[in-house]
């Protein structure tokens, strides 16, 4: 049998489904080539589109996604079957979120943030890569084990003094009545301050990472999901919050000279320490900005130093205007304030 | 349901044109030579020929013309079949009734071989006949719907180009596609 060209064969694998057409990638070289091309996506889109077939409809509840086929259940047949699709982002029932779709694609995303888009038909996503915006807040709040554990003892042991204490002035009172007031009042105190301090850590990124990340399993699981409500709750605000908060020089280790020069220079502005909205020109720049930086400094190549990272602040303009010789004492010499001042002076 | 109680005012509006075509075809009945790639003459209603845009644009370009029509890439046994086809098809040109036409299409694909259908796929290319061309197509795609690889293979008379590393890559890449597949 003579076989056929693969344009007409191109018109006849488009009536297929998607999971028919991922076993016929394997049939033969030019099929797979054929079958991944962005063509023949485009000409099964079509055709779907025309006949309407491949038709789904995609239901969502807190933390699972079904589907159901609408060419099979709505005209045939009066029956409804809902399938579950497993969803490629990790959420306990923590709630997924569909962000929208087009042309069989998904947009999903979790309680962290995680964006994934993501075709169900070929159950194959591609996570959107985390935005290097958020990192700052992340550093911020990044918390290590030897933390949890230390926080963990100071609260046990402030607790434990307490209930000592009140059984020891129960039994016997060998103390004054204001000495045992006042210890009450330290006790208690610093009781409320650990309780806020591990709450506080319960609420953080770096917990709801850890709680929603592989590790957690089995019973524990169980117990995060009584917590999850609450986490929500708490978690209104977005991690990258569209505004930026505007920097305070007094408040800077520098001295008495940037002081003055502030006072004189700019008496009305940079008085306040207040958030201010960024614009969607500005967000893109400074995202331009971070990846770039980001791409020079890998942190996961063994010579990334933050603190290297930090010094070239302010370096790039004057470098990339081949005048880094006559003006690179204003950035790289200077305190990073100092260096900023210098530069709304000759502005 | 809808449809078919439209049908009744439809075919009431078109018997009398259709009644003139008839008449038409019936007063001229003029024959159209068409000779294949293997050297055989078919002698074919001009109506059934002017299904064949290839050759309806041959005669558009000398509209007096009386010589047979080469056809270089049309094999004689699967353009018999795309006349008989085609024949089928003029009678629902007059009188469009879309779920006899489908039975029909059916029927008519229901009795073709694998290897009928494959060979008539190119013919009903180069002829451009867009209605067959969909028929067969999706008859192809309802035979290999749902089997297994080396069915499709065997189909299409593919030989496999894949080391057994490469195939077994493939498979393992989404494995859960080839799990449910009917047997051959």
């Amino acid at each position: 049998m003579s076989s056929l060209p693969l344009e007409m064969i191109a018109e006849i694998l488009c009536r297929l489904q998607a999971k028919e057409l991922l076993c016929c990638r394997s049939v033969s070289k030019p099929w797979c080539a054929l079958i991944d091309g962005p063509n023949f996506v485009k000409l099964h889109l079509k055709h779907s589109v025309d006949t309407s077939s491949n038709l789904y409809i995609i239901l969502r509840t807190t933390s699972h996604v079904h589907y159901m086929s609408f060419d099979e259940n709505l005209v045939l047949n009066d029956c409804v079957t809902l399938k579950e699709l497993n969803h490629p982002l990790m959420c306990y029932n923590h709630g997924i979120k569909v962000l929208g779709s087009v042309n069989g694609l998904l947009c999903i995303s979790n309680v962290v943030d995680d964006i994934a888009v993501w075709n169900p038909s070929i159950r194959k996503h591609r996570v959107v890569p985390f935005l290097p915006i958020e990192l700052k807040r992340y550093f911020g709040t990044e918390i290590s084990w030897p933390r949890v554990i230390l926080h963990s003892i100071t609260c046990l042991s402030s607790v434990f003094a307490l209930i000592f204490f009140s059984i020891m002035t129960m039994r016997k009172n060998v103390y004054s009545k204001h000495d045992t007031m006042i210890s009450y009042l330290l006790l208690v105190g610093a009781v409320l301050l650990d309780c806020h301090s591990i709450t506080v850590l319960l609420l953080s990124d770096w917990a709801v990472i850890w709680f929603t990340s592989n590790k957690v399993k089995g019973a524990s699981r169980y117990r995060i999901n009584c917590l999850s409500p609450l986490l929500s709750l708490c978690r209104k605000r977005k991690r990258w919050s569209r505004s930026m908060g505007q920097h305070l020089l007094t408040s800077a280790p520098s001295n008495k000279p940037v002081k003055e020069l502030r006072e004189q220079y700019f008496a009305w502005e940079l008085n306040s320490h207040s958030r201010v909205d960024v614009s969607n020109a500005l967000k893109e720049l400074i995202f331009e900005q971070v990846m770039g930086k980001r791409s020079g400094h890998d942190p996961r190549t063994s010579g990334f130093n933050v603190l290297e990272l930090l010094t070239e602040r302010g370096v790039d303009p004057p470098r990339r205007k081949t005048c880094f010789d006559k003006l690179g004492w204003s950035v790289a010499g200077v305190e990073f304030t100092e260096s900023l001042l210098i530069w709304h002076v000759a502005k | 349901m809808s449809s078919s109680a439209e049908n009744p005012t439809l075919t009431a509006e078109i018997t009398k044109p259709s009644t003139e075509i008839a008449t038409e075809t019936a007063q001229s009945a003029k024959k159209i030579t068409l000779k294949t790639s293997d050297d055989q003459i078919f002698e074919v209603e001009e109506s059934v020929a002017m299904e064949f845009a290839t050759v309806k644009s041959f005669f558009e370009d000398a509209p007096s013309s009386t010589d047979t029509v080469p056809l270089p890439n049309v094999p004689a046994k699967p353009f018999s079949q795309v006349i008989e086809f085609c024949k089928e098809q003029i009678k629902f040109k007059a009188n469009p009734d879309e779920t006899e036409k489908k039975r029909s299409n059916s029927e008519f694909v229901k009795e073709k071989t694998n290897e009928d259908l494959v060979e008539m796929i190119p013919v009903a290319n180069y002829l451009e006949i867009k209605d067959l061309l969909d028929v067969l197509n999706q008859a192809v795609a309802d035979r290999i719907q749902n089997r297994s690889v080396e069915y499709v293979r065997s189909f299409f008379g593919i030989d496999n180009d894949f080391t057994s590393e490469e195939e077994a890559l493939l498979r393992e890449e989404h494995a859960w596609a080839f799990e449910d597949v009917d047997e051959d």
